[in-house]
């Protein structure tokens, strides 16, 4: 976890369904303040471990500590006080506007009326929703309503914020946007959030690697990266790269006609001496790219899967 | 105030926004009950009974000031609710009764006064057709026949009376006899009148006039409203909003389980206070007429208020049936629309069949119905009102209790799994 001391410490967490079905089994973390991320494919539990944290579903087994405050103890609105919860599909009353959706979003975590509307107005402001107000949340684009999600789960002003899947469905550019905004607007609190995408997961403080619903591998993204990947990847894109051999300083790991990839430990040494080799087999080389390694990489080593949205 | 009260008013939040900028829900709430209260009012809230529309052959050969036949239809004209109609012959007059434009026919035969001034008796015919409303005209005309009997032979006594007083104590006889006169006299009024009507006539009770009943019908909207509202908000309440996804973050949120119920609980009063306020509103500008003061009308909205709560507690039970909320839409519809009819609702409890009375006795939301009922239109005291609502109070207590546990039960079943 990020060094902060932790806000939420989940302890042991097994989710086993009344079919037999084990989403998550013996899942522990820790979040401080900063972003922790949970990566991990589709139907890995991190969806299961986030709705568990939050307080939407109770665990087979297992301890969730929010702000102290045990999610499934006796005292049920002080933990939940605590976070802002916003699942990958937020519901929205499609009756209502988007301020009164922000209204009504602040009653249920008991602000009153007047303060719940203050805060709505400015959240929109700062997520660059102003103007939007009386609009119906149907009549929003995609990214917008990604932006309302983060305003209803920020609306309570919790310390702790759980964030499923955020960027679903936005292209790259407005991922990384989006990213951006919500470090700026939640400050100092505590956020735990969920991707498939490696990529989003290295700006995070933390990363927990979920896979089969089980943690497979956590740490800051530099330290996993420095752990579990010493090498660099080569991509090589051109034509009659077919005949591209495995070198005892490269190893290939796909070859075919118009692309081949190899990896290996010294990018700068190796990279002369495959494009001389190449060119001698007959293959024509068009660009030549050195990828460092990522998390997706640290997946692919961790789990020996490729990850999905994956380099 | 403690952010409890705003966690319990968001859904009367959500609720009331939701009413004004979504018209469906605008026209389940308001326009709804209005309507119907508009059609009831203007079908049912008629206090003078119906015209019965009598058909006449009149063949009666003697004319002149001693024509009975005519001093009858007279009769039957003045009584205001039949209207005699001529016929020229005994034909068209069966063709039209059989083909229900007229609601009875009656034939009076050539020698009809002249029988009855001769001190033979006449024979009237009267048609009907053998059918509910064919067989009430039939018995409101023959009634009305006898009556005019009745008088007819008062009016030949008295006549007799006077001739034996004038010519039979002068005689021989009723010398001889001088008590004969008196037994016969007063053994000849008895005849003529063996039973005599005292009556008594009082101020109509506000429900026997135009303003009562509208006010009548429009305590059955609202009692219609309650039953559909509360009905949907149980059975609704877990089902759609796990559905949409609105649990989900509910249960995510600080919100306890009583919060959360009693939360519906007030957006479901709520809708039916502002479905209420507009059908009185309505009412009251079309005439209807209350008994209101403070005790009548904290009362009747006491009343309303149980009923509902009654409601919620049943939809709820109903929920647990129900896997989806289609599947629970369909279980309330199927109660609620043959219970807004059966139930003493919306048709009047008095007209109901024995059986069906059974039940509307027992419904307590009818019998809340029926106190706000009596107490706004001045039927009953508040005293007993409240007695005859008792059993009802006891049983909505118990069915929003049931409720309770039971919206625990789902609300711990959706915590179990998404």
């Amino acid at each position: 976890m990020s060094g902060s001391p932790p806000l939420v410490e989940a302890y042991d967490l097994e989710k086993v369904y009344p079919d037999g079905t084990v989403a998550v089994r013996g899942v522990s973390f820790r979040a401080g303040r900063g972003l922790t991320i949970f990566m991990g494919p589709n139907g890995s539990g991190k969806t299961t471990t986030l709705s568990i944290t939050a307080g939407a579903l109770r665990p087979t087994s297992g301890r969730v500590l929010v702000c102290g405050y045990d999610v499934w103890g006796r005292d049920w609105s002080r933990p939940r006080s605590c976070i802002g919860y916003a699942p990958q599909a937020m519901p929205f009353r499609e009756k209502l506007s988007v301020i009164e959706n922000l209204t009504w979003y602040g009653l249920i975590r008991g602000l009153p009326p007047w303060e719940s509307r203050r805060r709505a107005r400015w959240l929109l402001e700062q997520l660059g929703l102003e103007g939007l107000e009386r609009k119906k949340v149907s009549e929003l684009s995609g990214g917008q309503r990604r932006r309302l999600t983060i305003a209803a789960s920020l609306i309570g002003d919790p310390e702790v914020l759980i964030l499923d899947e955020p960027t679903s469905g936005l292209d790259p550019k407005a991922r990384a946007s989006l990213w951006s905004l919500l470090r700026r607007v939640a400050g100092d609190k505590a956020i735990i959030a969920s991707t498939h995408i490696p990529d989003e997961a290295e700006g995070a403080d933390y990363v927990y690697i979920f896979h089969r619903g089980r943690v497979v591998a956590e740490g800051a993204p530099g330290e996993l990266i420095g752990r579990y990947v010493r090498y660099s990847r080569v991509i090589v894109k051109g034509s009659g790269l077919e005949v591209a051999p495995t070198m005892e300083w490269a190893r290939l790991v796909e070859a075919g006609w118009d692309r081949a990839v190899y990896v290996t430990e010294d990018p700068e040494e190796a990279l002369p001496r495959l494009v001389e080799r190449l060119l001698k087999l007959g293959a024509r080389i068009e660009r030549v790219e050195v990828r460092k390694p990522g998390l997706a990489e640290v997946f692919l080593a961790v789990t020996g899967e490729a990850p999905e949205g994956g380099a | 105030m403690s952010s409890t009260v705003w966690r319990v008013l968001s859904e009367v939040y959500a609720s009331l926004k939701g009413m004004l900028r979504y018209k469906e829900t605008l026209f389940w709430v308001i326009i709804f009950p209005l309507l119907w209260y508009g059609l009831m009012a203007a079908i049912w809230s008629n206090p003078s009974p119906p015209t019965i529309k009598v058909g006449v052959y009149n063949a009666d050969q003697l004319q002149g000031p001693y024509n009975i036949s005519e001093a009858l239809i007279k009769a039957m004209n003045s009584t205001g609710f039949m209207k005699p109609i001529p016929f020229h012959n005994a034909t068209s007059l069966r063709e039209a009764v059989l083909h229900g434009k007229v609601d009875v026919g009656l034939i009076v035969p050539g020698n009809f006064t002249e029988s009855l001034m001769e001190g033979s008796s006449a024979t009237l015919k009267l048609l009907s057709v053998k059918e509910s409303w064919g067989n009430f005209a039939y018995s409101i005309a023959s009634s009305f026949i006898e009556s005019f009997s009745n008088e007819f032979r008062r009016r030949v006594i008295n006549v007799s009376i006077s001739y034996i007083v004038t010519y039979f104590n002068s005689t021989q006889l009723g010398g001889a006899y001088p008590n004969w006169t008196y037994y016969a006299i007063r053994w000849l009024r008895f005849i003529s009148d063996p039973i005599r009507v005292n009556a008594s006539v009082y101020t109509p009770p506000l429900l026997a006039t135009k303003g009562g009943l509208r006010a009548y019908y429009a305590l059955s909207m609202i009692g219609v409203e309650a039953l559909f509202v509360g009905l949907f908000t149980g059975a609704l309440s877990v089902n759609e909003k796990r559905r949409d996804g609105t649990l989900t973050v509910l249960l995510a949120s600080p919100m306890r389980d009583w919060e959360l119920f009693t939360s519906e609980t007030l957006a479901a009063l709520a809708s039916v206070g502002v479905s209420a306020a507009a059908v009185a509103a309505m009412s009251i500008a079309t005439g209807a007429k209350y008994v209101v003061n403070t005790e009548s009308l904290l009362l009747a909205v006491a009343f309303l208020l149980l009923g509902t709560l009654f409601t919620i507690g049943l939809g709820v039970i109903l929920a647990a049936l129900a896997k989806t909320p289609e599947g629970a839409s369909a279980l309330v519809n199927a109660i609620a629309f043959p219970v807004m009819f059966i139930g003493g609702i919306v048709i009047p409890y008095y007209v109901l069949p024995g059986y069906l009375k059974a039940f509307a006795r027992y419904w307590p939301l009818s019998r809340f119905v029926i106190a706000s009922r009596s107490v706004l239109l001045g039927l009953m005291s508040s005293s007993d009102a409240a007695s005859f609502s008792i059993p009802a109070i006891i049983a909505t207590i118990a069915t929003y209790l049931v409720g309770v546990a039971i919206f625990k039960k789902l609300l711990a079943r959706a915590l179990e799994y998404h």
